[in-house]
């Protein structure tokens, strides 16, 4: 049916064969059938030569150029339709090479470089093999694989009857390439060639046995825009408009329908399955990293208190010993009768003083932790307060007695805690009002962080931050200090952390007496 | 004189600001004690103008 007169040689000047030589392009007349209408038909009346002009090639895209001329003729109405696709190809680096310059895949697209306008006679199957004339046109542009492969598929579609849609086929695999090589994105550039190059041609010969491309290259262009498709909408466009094609809606057939659903809808699902899978690997990954980062955390928290602890105690010890020494020497330069004696002694106190000095400097650097743990009892917790308050949640601080009588580490724990409470607060408990009360005794530091219930639902991705170790970690350092924690609901629905602490904390076991 | 007494749980601590203080020639230490308790009786016995004490002691 779709077969028109046949046999006519096709006649490329300039563009293809050089500027210098006329090229025909002679298909031979392999896959001709025996029943074909054009049999019986005068070459002669056929074989019109279709003559593109060297210089209209030279300055317009090659398909417009013979247009005109082939407006009546059902073969050059292939060709041009094929060349109006793959013209563009012409825009691209490297696109007008000649096919002879990919020798086998011309000699299988039956193309003979140098045969002459009167072989006429001889080519009276040109149109069977009018796909593979494509072909290898299109192989001098675009490699070898690509070409191989549909100029397999044209001659199958040829046998078929569906011969209109392989030049299509071709060029539109041309184009799907001719983009990639400009710059598209490799793996989009890559599905939308295996789309275009198999799809349509799956979609158009659905029934044919031997054609064992189409249904893997529809479940593989299926496949593609979900699992490349940030938007699974466009996907979903893309995979209904092939499985539309696919579907030949314009012949329905429930067992052509059918199969065309079941190509689209398996790449889809392997496509959503890897991408899930794919979700789950980061989401383990990303949880491994946060374990890891916490526990470097902890190790370096539990460092810190090691260090601390050491320099309490270096401080306590070394400092009581040399405190001694310098009292010592105060004592026996005051008791020595002669003056060499008290002279000794009085150097000696002096030096006893000065490593004195020294100790404590030495002390205050190990005690400097990383993050602003100097800061003072009062004016921490009022600039924590202050904080919170620009934040969005409300808080008061009332403070009673006098934050002098804390020493400095009970301070730094009063501040860790009102801080670690505060936070609580703005995670879990978002526009709840605080009160933040400490009382400042001689024995004990008494600190309570109480607040009302939410006024609105936590949001999730805050309230999932952190370690999960605030309270936790809070017991412990109140521990370290010989402190009670105490944290619990309210009635009225919300919370309430008291901390109970000395206001004097000995950093280690008082020293032993003199022996 | 100014009557001191000193209270400290060190011994040595003790003698030698005994030793110290006493230096001065205005300054008369009275007594000494080595915890909280004694350092209460020793003041009640001696009747000090100052007591000299560690306050972080036993």
């Amino acid at each position: 049916m779709l077969h028109g007169p046949a046999g006519q040689p096709v006649q490329f000047l300039g563009r293809l064969g050089g500027l210098d030589h006329h090229r025909t392009v002679m298909p031979a007349g392999r896959y001709r059938k025996a029943g074909d209408r054009n049999a019986g038909r005068q070459p002669e009346a056929d074989a019109r030569p279709v003559r593109v002009a060297p210089a209209q090639a030279g300055r317009r895209p090659l398909g417009h150029d013979g247009a005109a001329a082939e407006q009546h003729h059902p073969v050059g109405e292939r060709l041009r339709l094929g060349h109006v696709v793959g013209g563009q190809q012409d825009r691209g680096p490297g696109g007008p090479q000649l096919p002879d310059q990919i020798p086998g895949v011309v000699a299988r697209g039956r193309v003979e470089p140098g045969c002459r306008l009167v072989q006429v006679q001889q080519l009276r199957a040109a149109d069977q093999a009018q796909g593979e004339v494509q072909a290898a046109l299109l192989a001098a542009r675009q490699g070898p694989d690509l070409a191989l492969l549909q100029a397999d598929q044209a001659h199958q579609a040829d046998d078929l009857g569906h011969g209109p849609g392989c030049p299509v086929v071709a060029g539109l695999a041309g184009d799907g390439l001719a983009h990639r090589q400009v710059g598209l994105d490799r793996d989009t550039g890559f599905t939308l060639a295996i789309s275009l190059l198999i799809s349509p041609a799956g979609a158009l010969a659905p029934a044919y046995s031997g054609n064992v491309w189409a249904p893997y290259g529809t479940v593989l262009a299926a496949y593609g825009p979900f699992y490349y498709c940030k938007n699974r909408r466009t996907a979903f466009a893309a995979v209904g408009a092939m499985t539309l094609v696919a579907a030949r809606i314009w012949d329905p057939s429930v067992s052509v329908i059918t199969i065309a659903v079941l190509r689209t809808a398996v790449g889809p699902l392997l496509a959503l399955y890897f991408s899930a899978r794919h979700e789950m690997l980061q989401a383990l990954r990303d949880r491994a990293e946060r374990a890891e980062r916490e526990r470097y955390l902890l190790a370096e928290q539990a460092r810190t208190e090691e260090r601390a602890r050491l320099a309490g105690e270096m401080h306590d010890v070394v400092t009581h010993r040399v405190s001694l020494m310098v009292l010592q020497a105060g004592a026996l330069g005051i008791t020595a009768t002669d003056e060499a004696t008290r002279q000794a002694a009085e150097e000696l106190r002096a030096a006893g003083v000065q490593a004195l000095d020294e100790l404590r400097d030495l002390v205050g650097i190990l005690r400097t932790a990383p993050e602003g743990d100097q800061a003072l009892p009062g004016s921490g917790l009022g600039e924590l307060v202050a904080e919170s308050t620009a934040v969005g949640i409300p808080a008061e601080l009332v403070q009673e007695g006098d934050p002098a009588l804390a020493s400095p580490v009970v301070g730094r724990t009063a501040y860790r805690i009102v801080r670690e409470a505060l936070t609580n607060v703005r995670k879990h408990a978002p526009g709840a009002h605080v009160v933040v009360r400490v009382s400042y005794g001689e024995s004990q530091v008494r600190l309570s962080v109480r607040n009302t219930a939410a006024a609105a639902p936590p949001a999730n991705g805050l309230a999932a931050t952190g370690s999960g170790l605030g309270l936790a970690g809070l017991r412990q350092r109140i521990e370290l200090v010989h402190g009670t924690l105490r944290a619990s609901g309210t009635p009225d629905g919300g919370f309430c952390v008291e901390a109970t602490m000395p206001s004097y904390v000995p950093t280690a076991e008082p020293a032993v007496g003199p022996a | 004189m100014i009557r001191v007494v000193v209270v400290d749980d060190e011994p040595m601590v003790c003698a030698h600001l005994r030793t110290i203080v006493g230096s001065a020639p205005d300054i008369e230490v009275v007594d000494e004690a080595h915890d909280g308790a004694a350092g209460v009786e020793a003041v009640v016995r001696s009747r000090p103008d100052v007591v000299l004490m560690d306050l972080r002691s036993r």
